[in-house]
């Protein structure tokens, strides 16, 4: 049972932290409104779990995050697969970011190449810089090395640099 | 880190991720207000040491069950599919939506019962599908199972 101020404090939390959270379960889910479920999911299992009458550590949250993305996608496989090709066509073009009209044709773009690298470089950047985890944090919501955190990362930025600049057509050639 | 790279990491963090829609915030809001008085599954069985032995106990005497009363039931030819029976009435009066996606047939061949006709065995898969939904609480509950169905036909004779 939730009490009163604990409850409060959920929702203050929740308030605080829930656009990282949700940016995270965006990353591992096939859309954004599954993105949405699984966050619920999450959160609501984590209030409900008689474990935790406190707050829990953020590594576990995305924990939780990433183990229900994976149930969600394990038990609708043929669902998901018919929606991702309908959704295709259909869904409106969901951001992960706000983007103010001053950037939106660079943060656009970012945003692009970022979906565009593959799903580990993704979610380690995601952790890193929106989840504002330590490389510490990130190896433990992951089951890996703190090193092996350390460098996927700093492939993943080069990968994503690789990949803007290719759009930009900058020093294409220029190192060769 | 090079200079170029820490660059490209100061653009990412300037983005900012989209907040979530006041529909999740407000029934994050209901959930807390209105929390449910149970514990989950997964933890009431790890509450105490009394409770692993009485599970335990209950887990042996519902396998001896099984064993009794299987293990006397005759063999019986009619392998076909049967829909389960639910016995709680409370249950099969929630209205629900039951799909079912055929994807599949295979061709088992001439089976020859004792005393009768050849027949022609056939084995359809399918998945079936039961949704239940509450739509003032936007709960859904779906429930999935792979199904198969086997029709004989009776081969003629040349």
């Amino acid at each position: 049972m939730v009490n009163q101020a604990l409850s409060q404090k959920w929702k203050d939390w929740f308030k605080e932290h829930s656009s990282r959270f949700l940016l995270y379960a965006r990353q591992q889910a096939a859309n954004s409104f599954d993105a949405e479920d699984i966050l619920q999911d999450a959160i609501f299992q984590l209030i409900k779990s008689a474990k935790f009458n406190e707050i829990p550590e953020e590594p576990y949250i995305y924990k939780s995050i990433k183990n229900k993305a994976v149930d969600y996608a394990r038990s609708n496989v043929r669902r998901l697969r018919r929606e991702e090709l309908v959704h295709q066509d259909s869904e409106p073009k969901s951001y992960w970011f706000s983007h103010d009209l001053e950037n939106k044709e660079r943060h656009e773009l970012i945003e692009t190449k970022l979906k565009n690298l593959p799903k580990e470089q993704q979610e380690i950047l995601v952790l890193k810089i929106w989840g504002e985890q330590t490389f510490q944090q990130i190896a433990t919501t992951l089951n890996i090395s703190q090193n092996t955190a350390a460098s996927r990362y700093r492939y993943a930025l080069k990968s994503l640099q690789k990949s803007l600049r290719g759009e930009n057509g900058l020093e294409i050639g220029a190192k060769r | 880190m090079n200079e170029e790279l820490k660059n490209l990491e100061s653009e990412l963090r300037d983005l900012i991720p989209t907040s979530c829609r006041n529909s999740i915030l407000e029934r994050m809001e209901n959930e807390l207000a209105d929390p449910e008085q149970n514990p989950p599954c997964s933890n009431w069985f790890i509450n105490s040491y009394k409770e692993i032995i009485t599970g335990a106990i209950a887990a042996s005497l519902g396998l001896l069950a099984g064993y009794l009363i299987f293990s006397t039931k005759p063999h019986t030819q009619n392998i076909a599919s049967t829909k389960p029976t639910f016995n709680n009435k409370a249950i099969q009066e929630i209205p629900h939506i039951t799909t079912q996606r055929f994807f599949k047939t295979v061709d088992e061949g001439i089976i020859h019962v004792s005393e009768s006709t050849p027949t022609q065995q056939f084995k359809y898969h399918f998945i079936e599908t039961k949704t239940w939904k509450k739509p003032e609480k936007s709960i859904t509950l779906q429930h999935q199972q792979p199904r198969e169905k086997i029709v004989r036909l009776a081969v003629q004779h040349y």
